[in-house]
């Protein structure tokens, strides 16, 4: 009884907890030093799925860079001129890490820096800067008015489903998000981190993304991308297949390819030898 | 106890500005203080329908500014003791809708013992629209059997969910009712529109009902006569089931399937069953 007032008073004290987490991020694997290059990729990316990049968090690993150095300065402000947030940087040397400090950039410290094997972790297990879901995506409606609506549609489903905010800072990254209303033309439901489960039917011209798995226990009738940050072994299920789109980890299908067997009927989409397939639940 | 509806769709030319004047006429006629109000500034028409376009001196846009009392504003209807109407502004835009000032004049409206308050939003989901849906506690939205028109419906009932005070307050989400509106059953067995059950499997909200495809509500409206002050037309009896379902009584769905022209109504001069 003691202690547990005691920590009671403790709690009131604290204005905070520190806790550690490794929450998935977005990496950028920087393949060249030259900025202006990266910024046309990068342009490329954004152009096709602008609300999928909109105020994403980006860590900058440079260990394919090896002792070349890149103008850490220049490449933050290009991040932020097109709406992303650029954190910390990976794997620099003594002088990069000076640079990454000077330009407002953390430094991560993991087992992999000054690593002796200088090729194998970056490429093995990390998420390369290829093509993130890429789609037509929002290529049929104005990307403003989505992102926009993502907002309200979010604070929405927030405040109904007490789930917490994509981007709540300092928190441990919130596993899923379990939706119980439909999800309506024109919403766009995206969770950073874990599964997304939808309960009711989603409508034509609605949006889920994940980076996980996406399960709709209804019809899927909108555009569904599970495994956004390029995690392919996501899959997507749902009761009856009727979605106008479907992408894990930037490979897709369209309405029209999407097989007739499976259209109406409870599937899996997977990827598979590089490709997305279908299978019948 | 006061309730705001908003009679929304997003699509334009499905019936909303007919169906407010309908259901607020026909749940005046029953003795409920009910007002009409038209959000559609630069393109009013309830007035027209509702047949007082000539006594408009003051409009919604006046009342918000504060331009005019709201007293001024609304117009007393002549055929219906308890039924008034607000008009919109047709030298205005929809700028000139501010968020203030609709819970101001709702408020107003709710002091002043207004039973029902029916919101006639514009077509789109702008910012016009946004206005009158903004305050609701229920909403009807009107739905024609097609897919574009299901599909905007869709979109309504998403903002109805997100951009409400409801919404933004985590209050208990907005009552939705599904009124289909000029259904042709006929066409329907031809596959040239959606069937109801289609429609309500696309929206999964209640239906709260179905009215003909009608020239009775066409030659109402240029009459500014609302149809159900004439209850003779498939449609009239349609808004009435409407009416007395919106305020929670149990009735069967009419008009549903086309009146077939059987051998004996044939023989008999055809007073064909309305099942």
């Amino acid at each position: 009884m003691v202690s547990g007032r005691r920590g009671e008073k403790r709690q009131e004290q604290q204005a905070f907890a520190l806790k550690g987490t490794m929450p998935a991020m977005t990496m950028l694997c920087l393949r060249t030093a030259d900025v202006s290059a990266i910024e046309r990729q990068l342009e490329g990316h954004i152009s096709q799925m602008p609300h999928f990049f909109l105020h994403l968090p980006i860590l900058l690993d440079l260990d394919a860079l090896g002792d070349e150095p890149v103008d850490l300065g220049a490449l933050a402000g290009l991040l932020r001129k097109h709406n992303l947030v650029p954190i910390a940087v990976r794997n620099p040397t003594d002088a990069q890490r000076e640079r990454a400090v000077a330009a407002g950039l953390g430094v991560l410290r993991t087992p992999l820096t000054r690593s002796p094997r200088k090729d194998a972790p970056a490429e093995g297990n990390t998420p390369t800067p290829g093509p993130v879901a890429v789609g037509p995506a929002g290529a049929d409606r104005g990307a403003a008015g989505a992102a926009a609506d993502r907002g309200a549609a979010g604070s929405a489903r927030r405040s109904r489903d007490a789930a917490p905010a994509p981007d709540a800072a300092g928190e441990p990254p919130p596993a899923g998000l379990t939706l119980r209303q439909p999800v309506r033309s024109g919403q766009v439901i995206y969770v950073p981190h874990g599964d997304l489960v939808v309960l009711s039917p989603v409508s034509s011209g609605a949006e889920l993304i994940a980076n996980d798995n996406i399960h709709v226990y209804a019809p899927l009738r909108g555009r569904a991308m599970a495994g956004a940050h390029n995690n392919a072994d996501a899959s997507i299920f749902c009761m009856s297949l009727e979605a106008e789109f479907v992408s894990i980890a930037g490979r897709y299908l369209m309405a029209d390819e999407i097989p007739d067997e499976h259209r109406g009927k409870p599937a899996r989409i997977s990827v598979q030898n590089d490709g997305l397939v279908v299978t019948r639940l | 106890m006061s309730k705001v509806v908003v009679v929304t769709s997003g699509k334009g030319g499905v019936g909303k500005t007919t169906t407010t004047a309908n259901l607020a006429s026909g749940i005046a006629a029953l003795g409920y203080k009910t007002i009409a109000i038209d959000f559609d500034v630069g393109l009013r028409n309830l007035d027209l329908v509702m047949g007082c376009e000539r006594r408009v001196v003051y409009d919604l846009v006046n009342a918000i500014r504060g331009e005019a009392t709201l007293r001024q504003a609304v117009i007393k209807d002549k055929r219906i003791e308890t039924l008034y109407v607000l008009p919109a502004s047709q030298t205005r835009d929809k700028d000139a809708l501010t968020l203030d000032g609709v819970g101001r004049i709702l408020d107003e409206l709710r002091a002043a013992g207004f039973e029902y308050i029916f919101c006639d939003s514009p077509a789109g989901i702008e910012w016009g629209a946004q206005m009158a849906m903004y305050f609701a506690d229920e909403a009807i939205v009107v739905t024609n059997p097609e897919v574009s028109s299901v599909r905007d419906s869709d979109r309504v009932l998403g903002l109805l969910d997100a951009k409400t005070r409801r919404a933004e307050l985590g209050e208990e989400a907005i009552k939705t009712h599904l009124l289909l509106t000029r259904y042709a059953p006929a066409r329907v067995a031809k596959g040239e529109m959606l069937a109801y059950q289609d429609v309500l499997e696309l929206l999964g909200i209640p239906l709260l009902g179905v009215i003909p495809e009608s020239t009775a509500v066409l030659q109402a409206s240029n009459a500014g006569t609302p149809v159900v002050l004439d209850p003779t037309s498939d449609a009239a009896q349609a808004y009435l089931d409407v009416v007395q379902r919106f305020l929670g009584e149990e009735r069967p769905h009419r008009f549903l399937e086309s009146a077939k022209k059987g051998f004996f109504s044939r023989i008999f001069g055809g007073q064909a069953a309305t099942a």
